[in-house]
């Protein structure tokens, strides 16, 4: 199956501008812009929407505050 | 919020495919997080706004999924659409200040082995067909593909709803619209037409340029001569659509012939209406300075001046229409001045302006109506703020209009009321009309 790549990069340009930045190369800070993005999505701050709690720096910690995005925005 | 299917049928993971842009999943962690951060980002929302809205996937054997509004539609012969490909820029609609002031959707196709189905698309409302030179909004979406079950080489479009739109190529001229028996269905050779999906600058119908290649905009008060005075239509198409309609209205009467209507029927000039017509009669009786037909309105003055040196200057005064029809403007500096107070309408109709130096002085909101006849020649126009000038050329056989052409030095958002000012020369009904020789 090949994709057609314009919509796609339609989107890119729509995710970093929600993000505020651009689309990260490392999975580390990867998983913090998908925190950002939940969390603007949910119409919150990070920390709002993670009850207090910046934004965390390891993968770990990362995808817990994924799984408590995703149960709670 | 993007959800995560714990079953990945086929169905989801088009789906999935949808929400990050039709790109395929990709198959290392990187690239897996960054596409569900897109997804993320945009809320798992399938289409993306304008520019990317409607995409398709493209399968094998020309078969292509189609995603709108959260449908999906199986295509056969799918053709890629490149949404760089064939980016028209000649397009050189201008405003004096050079401001887009907003854009439109069309399509260009190109690439056609029927060159002559090239071009520029709009979606005609009325009729349904996609058709060149006439804007409409577009959907959202739309696809070139061949027919199956037509002869091959026959190219079709396709909205959003696969309502299929056949586009046309002109197999002769003077054939304008797609009702039109000599429209004929693109076809041609290959390759497949490449069909664009682009925002068309949209620019205020038209200005004055300061250079014979029309690439710089006049400034305010600026005098333009004639190799600045657009002659045509590629360039200003869209003053095109808008101002002939207009003067074809008028219960189907070409314009040329409504103003002869009116100089015809003319009423006597009311006893306090106060024109002076300064022109030396011997000059008149020559031929060379004839057939001035000047009208105004009860309670102003017009003033019409032959000078020594040949000038012949026309002054009006407040808020007056002037017609002036026929003649040759002598050498040597002719002018027609448009009041300096309140806003005067003015009609020149054939005739030549004088090749060295007859002006048209405007101050700000004034109209002004060419028809036919030649050229500026070495004159100018000033034109100001506001002013909208009206360039009308027409067939002399039959006295139709085939050009029109519309100036104008006023925010985009006041040239209906400008038209409006043109409506209401063409409807003067010449009560007080009268005309001289």
């Amino acid at each position: 199956m090949e994709a057609y790549p314009f919509a796609s990069d339609a989107k890119v340009a729509a995710t970093s501008a929600l993000i505020g930045q651009p689309i990260g190369q490392q999975e580390v800070t990867l998983l913090k812009q998908i925190v950002l993005a939940m969390a603007l999505r949910a119409g919150q701050t990070p920390e709002v929407a993670l009850g207090g709690t910046p934004i965390a720096q390891t993968e770990v910690l990362l995808l817990q505050q994924l799984l408590v995005l995703v149960a709670t925005t | 919020m993007f959800n995560l299917f714990p079953v990945a049928s086929d169905a989801k993971v088009i789906g999935a495919t949808a929400a990050i842009g039709a790109r395929a999943m990709g198959q290392e962690e990187v690239t897996l997080l960054k596409q569900i951060l897109v997804a993320i980002a945009n809320g798992g929302e399938p289409n993306p706004p304008y520019p990317g809205d409607g995409f398709y996937i493209l399968l094998e054997d020309g078969y292509a999924i189609l995603q709108e509004d959260g449908f999906f539609f199986l295509l056969e012969d799918a053709v890629p659409i490149d949404p760089l490909a064939g980016l028209d820029l000649s397009f050189r609609h201008q405003t004096n200040s050079g401001e887009i002031t907003g854009y439109r959707d069309c399509i260009v196709v190109s690439g056609a082995g029927t060159e002559a189905a090239n071009g520029r698309y709009y979606l005609d409302s009325d009729t349904g067909y996609w058709t060149q030179g006439i804007s409409y909004p577009l959907p959202r979406f739309f696809m070139v593909s061949q027919r199956s079950g037509f002869p091959a080489g026959q190219w079709w479009l396709a909205n959003g709803a696969l309502d299929p739109f056949w586009f046309y190529t002109q197999s002769s001229a003077g054939h304008d619209t797609p009702a039109e028996a000599a429209w004929e269905i693109a076809s041609g050779d290959a390759p497949a037409p490449t069909v664009t999906l682009i925002q068309e600058p949209q620019y205020a119908p038209v200005g004055l340029f300061s250079d014979s290649a029309w690439t710089t905009p006049a400034t305010i008060g600026q005098q333009v001569g004639s190799a600045q005075f657009p002659e045509r239509n590629d360039k200003y198409s869209e003053a095109n659509v808008t101002l002939q309609p207009t003067l074809r209205s008028r219960s189907g009467v070409p314009a040329l012939e409504y103003v002869s209507d009116i100089l015809t029927s003319v009423a006597a000039v009311p006893a306090s209406t106060a024109i002076s017509i300064l022109t030396d009669p011997a000059d008149v009786s020559g031929g060379s300075y004839r057939a001035i037909v000047i009208g105004g309105i009860v309670g102003f003055n017009i003033r019409i001046e032959r000078s020594a040196t040949n000038q012949i200057t026309v002054y009006t005064g407040a808020s007056t229409p002037v017609i002036i029809a026929g003649g040759v403007w002598p050498a040597g500096g002719s002018v027609i001045t448009l009041s300096r107070t309140g806003n005067d309408v003015a009609l020149y109709i054939n005739g030549t302006l004088s090749a060295s130096g007859t002006l048209i002085e405007m101050d700000d909101w004034d109209g002004f109506v060419y028809i036919g006849g030649a050229d500026i020649g070495g004159g100018g126009l000033y034109p100001w703020d506001g002013d909208i000038i009206a360039a009308i050329g027409y067939d002399a056989a039959d006295r139709t209009i085939v050009e029109a052409y519309l100036m104008t030095l006023m925010p985009p958002v006041l040239i209906a009321t400008a038209l409006t000012y043109l409506d209401q020369l063409l409807t003067y009904n010449g009560e007080y009309l009268t005309y001289a020789n």
